[in-house]
């Protein structure tokens, strides 16, 4: 009894230390708790995804140039682009050429129109750019025809009108139109070859 | 009154039979049931209320972190993401991506009708017109013409987009004569516009009031 009546009151876990003891019990039991929700748990991912509205491309104007970008029309097309007509369709004859550009080397239209058989059947190539276009253009093809019945009928085509839109590099393609009178059957496989053929775009 | 102890036998012990302090083995022997000792009260070790804040303090730290740990894990990540539609994509025909377009011979378009009325006795030399089945509303005529007398060829284009913004008006070259080429372009109509190409030879005049009258000719619009 002497001795523990000499021990400081410091060193007694009275009602102050027991209380810490206690709330530190408690505080290491929460930080085991989180921790141990924290191992098991992974971050949520959520993903929203933002549809921009489209901004609107620089088109060519009627006549083949940029809106917003000064350039030149010129009476001339490239002269490969004409043998490659030429090979396609070996009667052609060149009508009318003329190009668009805002500088050396920058083309932006190139349209060439050839007669095909005579006075009658006609090619259009209309090859061109969009600035600002990063998108490979489809390839597409149509046909129409302005069409008769005969006394037995049938439908009669007069006048057939054949489109390929062959893609170039990205933004580029070219648009070959065969108008022909009667069916213009003939001139398929010229139009599918000259469609292969990247003499006919304006950048391939 | 008879005593009831009397009829008990009696254990007759000598001396000899008492285990006495003396013999500590016989003690041993046959021990005794010793008193229950006093245990003294149980006691905690003595912690100094120093380190008792201490260990508070440092398990308010742990538990703090540990549970900033836990929100940590419990976040949520959100990503952004910003997709844009690849931009232009006409392709050379004037037809947007996505739609049906279908060339026609456009023989009986405005635009033939306005060309035919101003350059008399023209030759068709190509005629097409662009139909959109789409929603876009996007459309392209097309006309070559030829004067055989002046050998003057004219290339007319109609076409819509009603996204882009109005065309500027220009002309360029429609005074004096060939060789030259003479360009009017005007919108006409909600986001439509015609350019006129004219291919003057050498010596030839341009056709600037043919041009000028087609240009202003009502039957060039689409629609």
């Amino acid at each position: 009894m002497a001795a523990a009546a000499g021990e400081p009151r410091s060193q007694q876990p009275g009602g102050p230390g027991r209380l810490l003891l206690a709330l530190a019990a408690a505080l290491a039991l929460v930080a085991v708790v989180a921790v141990s929700t924290g191992l098991r748990t992974r971050p949520a991912h959520r993903v929203l995804t933002m549809r921009l509205a489209p901004d609107r491309p620089t088109a060519l104007d009627p006549a083949g140039c940029p809106v917003d970008i000064a350039c030149q029309l010129r009476a001339e097309v490239p002269a490969a682009l004409t043998r490659a007509v030429q090979q396609a369709f070996p009667r052609a004859r060149l009508q009318w050429r003329s190009s668009t550009e805002s500088g050396p080397g920058q083309v932006w239209r190139i349209t060439a129109q050839f007669l095909l058989n005579g006075d009658q059947d006609s090619l259009l190539v209309n090859a061109e750019c969009q600035p600002d276009a990063s998108q490979r253009i489809a390839r597409r093809e149509s046909s129409s025809a302005q069409q008769r019945s005969d006394l037995a009928g049938n439908q009669v085509s007069e006048l057939a009108v054949h489109e390929v839109v062959a893609p170039g590099a990205p933004g580029c393609s070219s648009d070959l139109i065969v108008s022909a009178v009667g069916d213009g059957a003939g001139y398929d496989a010229g139009l599918q070859r000259l469609s292969a053929d990247p003499a006919v775009q304006v950048r391939s | 009154m008879t005593d009831p102890e009397a009829d008990w036998p009696v254990l007759r012990v000598s001396d000899s039979d008492i285990d006495t302090p003396e013999d500590p083995d016989r003690s041993r022997a046959v021990p005794l049931r010793p008193a229950e000792p006093e245990r003294p009260p149980r006691r905690l070790p003595a912690v100094p209320l120093r380190w008792c804040v201490a260990a508070a303090v440092t398990a308010l730290l742990a538990a703090g972190a540990a549970v900033g740990f836990a929100g940590y894990r419990a976040r949520t990540i959100t990503s952004v993401q910003r997709v844009a539609p690849p931009p232009g994509g006409v392709d050379a025909a004037g037809c947007p991506p996505g739609d049906t377009c279908t060339a026609l011979s456009g023989a009986y378009s405005g635009l033939a009708q306005a060309l035919t009325a101003h350059l008399p006795g023209s030759v068709v030399l190509f005629s097409s017109e662009l139909v959109d089945s789409g929603a876009t509303a996007w459309a392209r005529r097309l006309r070559i013409v030829q004067l055989p007398e002046s050998g003057v060829r004219v290339l007319a284009v109609v076409q819509c987009r009603p996204d882009q913004p109005p065309v500027q008006p220009s002309r360029r070259n429609l005074a004096g004569s060939g060789p030259a080429v003479a360009v009017l372009v005007r919108p006409v109509g909600t986001g439509c516009a015609l350019s006129l190409v004219a291919d003057v030879p050498a010596g030839q005049p341009v056709p600037a009031a043919a041009l000028l009258a087609i240009a202003a000719d009502p039957d060039t619009a689409i629609g």
